[in-house]
């Protein structure tokens, strides 16, 4: 049979009404006769194909004659064969007996434009009103807690702070490092110009604080534990492990999204204090390479600049990115169905929406505090 | 043992002192076995005893610590990339739990190796892959159905489909019956006979049905205390005085399903 390297080509000819077909007739070798029976131009009347040259007739082959007869049939030849093996004979007939004719393929129904808009829209609004649910539910569950602090879990609070916070230190500090570097040279080029390059350290100092820290520490987290949680509970939900736990009695919100929220609740403002050091340690390195402050003159100017006030603004704001983060993260979770797709999809979109998010919270911030005059 | 008869030019698979064990838990050791052209092998043991990690090994999946998988004459690790991927071409796998796409429906996961490795057009794939969903007794109407709409059995059923969808001449199927209700267990039999009458495939079956084994198995191998315990006919089981093998086919079921006969 096939089973050595060297495979025969299938081959078919048409001789006046005769049809001669040979070779092995196998999935991997039909390709060019489905061409060729394209462009065929049968003579009228009957037809008959000779196959007794045919060494192999898998389910495949056999599919393309029989859909061949079928063809020549509906078309008004009288077809005849001759000259098969039992073996494809039996081939012949068990592709007969499931049924299927050809072009008749089930399809799926495409949705015309104004069907496509209508139930993209609804969808949209499903999906507003699915996170409002989520986020009432999740509230309930956390106020529910508040009450009975021993039932939170705080093993897997403790596990995710390890993950989302301590594991995060390194790239967080190396990136907030280097932004410090970057605006002290930018705006150091500048202070520069007028003489007054000691208010670099004001330069760098609040806008680490106020703006770029809570930010740069919130993209991050955004990006490494926002899209986790997602994979995570998209995954559960695929592989019905989420199912499991509701079988069991135990509430996903519990055990899977409260520690979550609260673990980033947590561990975004410390992450953020950790931005804030590194990043003026950035622009003090910085500023002496580059403008020649030294270090003490720095860190003198810094005092006067930076008011307890701005920084707790800064450090302030994260809370609440850290419970948006994790809120869109794990709801997107929750959205996976069936497929592994579907948990790339549904990460991409938790990722884009929390970064999004976050900074359309950030400008409220700024302008809130604006009008406050903080 | 069945060694004697072997005869190398006839072989699908030839295994030689095959040994794997995961940290410190031994699966098997020194396996020794050949599958011959055209028969039909079905692997049995209790569960656990390392069946579906036997497949993985004898389809490249999983290398072995120590010993040889010869497949089709060649030694599998003497085998260039490109050449496996050849070899790979040529057989057809039904994974125990299924392993279906999950982002396409019943009819495009079977046509996804005829859409791979073919240049075949996508209405003719189509139309094969109805054929196929109708030779494992399904409807084309479930072929527009993803996988996580389908119930247990039609998924197995879906996956026997795409292990034959390149109507390969070595075919390796987990436990392809199980989850199946009778009816449809005896369906799978009377195919399996078939596609052997019709493509004279070699088939590695395991299974746990003995209604399958008595059916359609040429010849059963028994693995336990990770080593082959017997190796034969059923009818060779049935008979035998080893308490281990026994042990294994001397259940009620067993004696109900031989009873059948
Ligand atoms: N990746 C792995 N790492 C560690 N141990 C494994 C791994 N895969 C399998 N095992 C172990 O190897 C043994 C054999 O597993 P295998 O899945 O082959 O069993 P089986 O005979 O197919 O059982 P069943 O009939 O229940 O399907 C089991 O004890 C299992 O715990
Ligand atoms: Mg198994």
């Amino acid at each position: 049979m096939t089973h050595g390297t060297t495979t025969q080509r299938a081959t078919l000819r048409l001789d006046g009404a005769v049809l001669r077909c040979a070779g092995e007739w196998t999935a991997l070798n039909l390709a060019p006769l489905e061409a060729r029976l394209e462009g065929l131009a049968w003579p009228p009347g009957d037809i008959h194909i000779e196959l007794g040259d045919v060494r192999r007739l898998d389910i495949a082959g056999a599919w393309l004659l029989h859909r061949l007869q079928q063809g020549l049939a509906r078309q008004g030849h009288a077809v005849s064969t001759g000259g098969l093996a039992p073996q494809a004979q039996h081939m012949l007939e068990l592709v007969r007996r499931t049924g299927v004719a050809a072009g008749e393929v089930p399809r799926a129904r495409r949705p015309g434009l104004l069907e496509g808009v209508g139930r993209g829209s609804l969808e949209q609004a499903l999906h507003t009103l699915g996170l409002l649910a989520f986020v009432g539910e999740l509230s309930a569950a956390w106020l529910r807690q508040l009450l009975h602090p021993a039932q939170v879990r705080w093993r897997q609070v403790a596990h995710e702070l390890g993950e989302a916070g301590y594991k995060a230190l390194g790239v967080v500090g190396l990136l907030s490092f280097l932004l410090g570097v970057v605006i002290a040279y930018q705006g150091g080029v500048q202070l520069h110009k007028y003489a007054a390059s000691l208010y670099v350290a004001d330069l760098v100092g609040l806008s680490m604080v106020r703006e770029l820290a809570p930010m740069i520490a919130a993209i991050i987290v955004a990006g490494r534990t926002g899209s986790a949680y997602t994979a995570q509970i998209g995954t559960m939900k695929v592989t019905e492990e989420i199912d499991a736990l509701r079988a069991m009695g135990i509430a996903p919100m519990e055990l899977l999204v409260l520690p979550k929220l609260l673990a980033l609740v947590i561990a975004l403002p410390l992450l953020t204090v950790y931005a804030d050091i590194m990043g003026i340690l950035g622009g003090m390195v910085m500023a002496g390479a580059q403008l020649g402050v030294t270090f003490p003159t720095f860190v003198d100017r810094l005092g006067v600049a930076l008011t307890t006030e701005s920084t707790l603004l800064g450090i302030g704001k994260t809370p609440v990115f850290a419970a948006i983060i994790a809120t869109l993260g794990c709801y997107q979770g929750f959205q996976v169905v069936g497929s592994a797709e579907s948990v790339g999809r549904r990460t991409t979109l938790s990722v884009v929406q929390s970064i999004v998010a976050v900074i359309v919270v950030d400008a409220a911030f700024s302008v809130a505090f604006s009008y406050l005059g903080l | 043992m069945a060694r004697a008869d072997d005869r190398a030019g006839d072989n699908v698979i030839e295994v030689r002192g095959l040994t794997l064990s995961f940290g410190d838990k031994l699966v098997h050791r020194d396996l020794d076995f050949s599958v011959r052209r055209g028969e039909i092998l079905a692997i049995v043991g209790a569960s656990g005893c390392g069946k579906s990690t036997l497949l993985r090994e004898l389809t490249l999946l999983q290398p072995p610590d120590s010993g040889t998988v010869r497949l089709l004459g060649e030694d599998t690790a003497a085998m260039s990339p490109q050449r496996i991927l050849e070899l790979r071409r040529r057989i057809g796998v039904l994974f125990q739990n299924g392993a279906l796409f999950g982002n396409m429906t019943a009819l495009e996961n079977i046509g996804a190796p005829l859409r791979e490795h073919t240049a075949l057009s996508h209405r003719i794939i189509d139309e094969i892959a109805c054929v196929k969903l109708g030779l494992v007794g399904l409807g084309p109407e479930d072929g527009l159905l993803y996988p996580n709409q389908l119930s247990g059995g039609m998924h197995k059923r879906v996956a026997l489909a795409r292990a034959i969808a390149l109507d390969p001449g070595l075919l390796f199927l987990d436990e392809p019956t199980s989850g199946l209700d009778p009816l449809s267990a005896d369906a799978f039999d009377t195919l399996v006979l078939e596609l052997k009458a019709a493509l004279d495939p070699t088939i590695v079956l395991v299974t746990h049905d003995m209604d399958s084994l008595w059916q359609v198995a040429d010849r059963v191998i028994l693995m336990g205390e990770a080593r082959l315990l017997a190796v034969g006919t059923m009818q060779e089981m049935a008979a035998s005085g080893d308490p281990a093998v026994q042990q294994f086919f001397r259940t009620a079921r067993g004696r109900a399903a031989e009873s059948c006969r």
